[in-house]
């Protein structure tokens, strides 16, 4: 796995891909959608979600992971999103989600090349 | 008269060209200065544009018109023809909605002839899409008019000068408080006036995650967001009503929760109801909240009552002094929230408190430790609530955007075009340029980067859809993309009630009884030293009515045998009925429900070593009405009145009263959140 961007990955065939979600200040309230469907995670602490590259060369799987604060959260909370994947590659961070910003979900691109 | 005007046809051509140029001049201007009016009163119907569209063809037309009337004719005919096809985009539109609501409940003939009028409307769209893109724009009035024509919100005030700004939320997934403003507004971007909401929450979000990262990369997080409802603007797939409800929906949950949150009362943070500077009788297990706020501000906080200064620390936020405070640290780590360590101190240092915290001042110290278990939003309870009951329904957003994509972008030469257009997006020359001037405040920044990318979405992604370079303009993409969005509203509004039903088991949670061991040390200057172990007790029975109680024993550390002292000092229980007695009649500001609260609280203490002095009695009985009216924001007056049949130094009864002043800062940031929420 090579990492464009925070929230682009170049991936290969058939590599599993792990996303894994740190709560920082606030409970596991966070969700993982790859195209069109929930994924359920494969461990809780910290949250983390895999699934398998499926898609032909030159397309994309579509990933995004959603977030909730209770209010009685402090203003410091966040999610921070790592990446990686079994084909090579560090784990790498992501994208991050802090209570204070106007949106609560991270969009996620697996390219293959 | 405008009508038989025009419908006069130009018979002598060759000799009356000049006559007729004339004619036809005046019933143009005659349109240009009547229409408006009209239009004001009743909007044309698509018939009614139809006939003058034809009208003003057959003019547009004729060889023999003179180039200065073609030129007024031109303007007229494509006024008619964008007001035509806003008509007929929003006819689409309610047509398909409705169309994707009851399909299955209608027979094949029946979904046949509602496809035929789909088919009609969508030709006479792209006939009208094709006539209109002929024609070189008019810039600014064709970029209104297209813009009204793709987002219904916006029709209104086409032909404007200069579009309103919209003062309603934007679309958000489920926030509710706002912190961050949405810097760039609607009507803000000149060249993307009125972008879908959405849509311009995400560019406003990657707008501050590329100036707060200093990485222009940032724009690709929220491309899924970007892409898909540019797609929706331009193919006008969207529905204002469904929009609109949503927003309301949403503003009204984020007030609601806020307004909630001033009617918070359950927040004791200090010292023991011994200490001077207090007027509480008894002493709350509220432990949850003092840890709380010690892992909110470090490992160890402070607060001042009075004349005293309380530092509370935990176990647990030393742990967390050193790492980040991740849900893992405390799942594994959690059970050290259970203790708690606070020392009071006297105050004689009021310029600089923290000096004040000495062995000399100390007055008492004590720790706490919660036998009841975790009731924190963090607690195991909490995430099986969230797994079990929420989880599932909070995803349909993203499920419809992932899916909406990866319906989309099936082939890799579309692929190949929405990644060209996304690394478009994160290769902006100007917003690289603003990110990096250094002149420039980060609001400055946040503004000429987000319409920066507002107008590149516009050019590269709306634009090129309309035209059909980008692709995505078929039937069934087109299709997917109309049915995405009413997927997208529908399962916000499903993601907005699980996570308000998801709250309100958070708040239940806290209705469970709360255990608490304590254990105070005091320091005495008159008479010797003692300890206190107690066990309190808290349950809420409803919102608005708590019990509190709790019962303990004091030992002298070294009794003084002088003073009769043994080494048991007392035995003491009290209880305390809370309750709410409504909003504050004192409180002007409307979006402040503060609330009266009252309490009595009834103890009894033995004193053991007052039944060797005749002027003094053991068994100390009190009982205490407690009444705190919030008066402004944040302010409130506690008062109280006691009753006890003697005191631990004299056993003369006696009624005694207390009053005081509080502020809670709190509850007047809240209170401005509101304000700043309604504002929006």
């Amino acid at each position: 796995m090579q990492q464009i961007s925070r929230s682009i990955y170049l991936v290969e065939a058939k590599e599993i891909v792990t996303v894994e979600v740190d709560a920082v200040k606030v409970g596991n309230f966070v969700t993982f959608s790859l195209d069109g469907a929930s994924v359920d995670p494969s461990s809780n602490a910290p949250i983390t979600y895999t699934f398998k590259v499926t898609v032909d060369a030159g397309l994309t799987h579509f990933g995004m992971a959603s977030s909730h604060f209770p209010t009685s959260a402090p203003d410091d909370a966040m999610y921070q999103i790592y990446v990686s994947g079994d084909k090579g590659g560090d784990r790498f961070t992501g994208s991050d989600i802090k209570k204070p910003d106007l949106l609560w979900r991270r969009g996620i691109e697996f390219r293959r090349a | 008269m405008r009508n038989q005007l025009c419908n006069r046809k130009p018979v002598q051509r060759d000799l009356h060209r000049e006559l007729v140029s004339g004619v036809l001049i005046i019933c143009l201007i005659t349109l240009l200065v009547v229409q408006p009016t009209s239009a004001q009163q009743t909007s044309p119907s698509i018939e009614q544009l139809k006939k003058e569209i034809s009208l003003l063809e057959s003019v547009h037309d004729d060889a023999s018109v003179s180039s200065q009337v073609q030129a007024v004719n031109q303007k007229l005919l494509n006024d008619r023809r964008v007001q035509l096809k806003e008509l007929v985009e929003v006819g689409l539109r309610s047509m398909k909605e409705y169309y994707f609501k009851v399909e299955s409940a209608l027979s094949k003939k029946e979904r046949h002839s509602i496809e035929e009028l789909i088919a009609n409307l969508e030709g006479d769209l792209s006939n009208l899409k094709t006539k209109l893109s002929a024609v070189k724009p008019d810039s600014a009035l064709v970029s209104r008019n297209f813009l009204a024509s793709s987002n219904p919100a916006f029709a209104s005030t086409a032909g404007l000068q200069n579009p309103p700004i919209e003062t309603t939320n934007p679309i958000r997934s489920t926030k509710p408080a706002p912190i961050n403003p949405l810097i760039v507004t609607p009507g803000q971007a000149g060249c993307y006036p009125n972008p879908h909401p959405a849509l311009l929450t995400a560019v406003n979000q990657a707008a501050q995650d590329i100036v707060d990262n200093n990485n222009s990369n940032e724009v690709g997080t929220y491309s899924q967001e970007i892409v898909f409802f540019a797609a929706v603007d331009a193919l006008a797939v969207d529905s204002a009503l469904v929009a609109k409800g949503k927003k309301d929906f949403e503003k009204n949950i984020n007030i609601l929760r806020l307004s909630k949150q001033t009617e918070e009362t359950n927040k004791q943070i200090g010292s023991t109801a011994r200490s001077e500077g207090t007027t509480s009788a008894i002493e709350k297990p509220g432990f949850a909240e003092l840890l709380g706020f010690a892992v909110e501000n470090g490992a160890i906080t402070k607060a001042v009552s009075g004349t005293t200064l309380t530092l509370s620390t935990s176990p647990y936020a030393f742990i967390v002094a050193g790492q980040d405070d991740t849900a893992t640290v405390y799942k594994n780590n959690g059970y050290l929230s259970r203790l708690g360590i606070s020392a009071t101190f006297n105050i004689d240092n009021k310029d600089n408190v923290l000096t004040n915290a000495s062995r000399k001042q100390l007055s008492e110290w004590n720790l706490r430790l919660r036998l009841s278990g975790d009731r924190s939003n963090r607690s195991e309870e909490a995430e099986a609530i969230w797994n079990s009951e929420v989880r599932a329904k909070f995803n349909g957003p993203a499920n419809a955007l992932t899916g909406a994509h990866n319906a989309l972008f099936r082939t890799p030469e579309l692929e190949a075009k929405r990644r060209a257009a996304v690394n478009k997006l994160s290769t902006i020359p100007a917003v690289d340029a603003a990110r990096t001037d250094g002149t420039l405040s980060r609001n400055q920044k946040i503004t000429q980067v987000a319409t920066s990318i507002l107008c590149t979405v516009k050019s590269e992604i709306v634009d090129k859809i309309i035209s059909g370079e980008f692709g995505l303009s078929s039937d069934s993409q087109v299709k997917i993309i109309a049915q995405r969005q009413l997927d997208f509203n529908e399962l916000t509004v499903k993601q907005a009630d699980a996570i308000k039903k998801f709250d309100g088991k958070l708040t239940a949670l806290t209705f469970k009884p709360a255990w608490t061991l304590a254990y105070t040390n005091r320091r005495e200057e008159k008479t010797s030293d003692y300890s206190t172990i107690k066990v309190l007790f808290e349950k809420k029975i409803e919102k608005k009515l708590n019990w509190t109680a709790n019962a303990g024993v004091s030992l002298y550390h070294k009794p003084n045998a002088m003073l009769k002292q043994k080494q048991y000092r007392d035995f003491a229980i009290a209880f305390s009925f809370e309750g709410l007695a409504g909003r504050s009649p004192f409180l002007s500001d409307p979006d402040d429900e503060s609330q009266m609260t009252y309490a009595f609280t009834g103890s009894y203490q033995r004193l053991f070593e007052n039944r060797s002095f005749a002027g003094k009695k053991a068994d100390i009985g009190a009982g205490q009405f407690k009444f705190v009216l919030p008066v402004f924001t944040g302010l409130s007056i506690p008062f109280s009145v006691t009753y006890s049949n003697a005191t631990a130094e004299s056993r003369k009864a006696g009624v005694r009263a207390n009053f005081g002043i509080t502020l809670d800062t709190d509850k007047v940031f809240q209170v401005l959140k509101i304000r700043k929420e309604r504002a929006k």
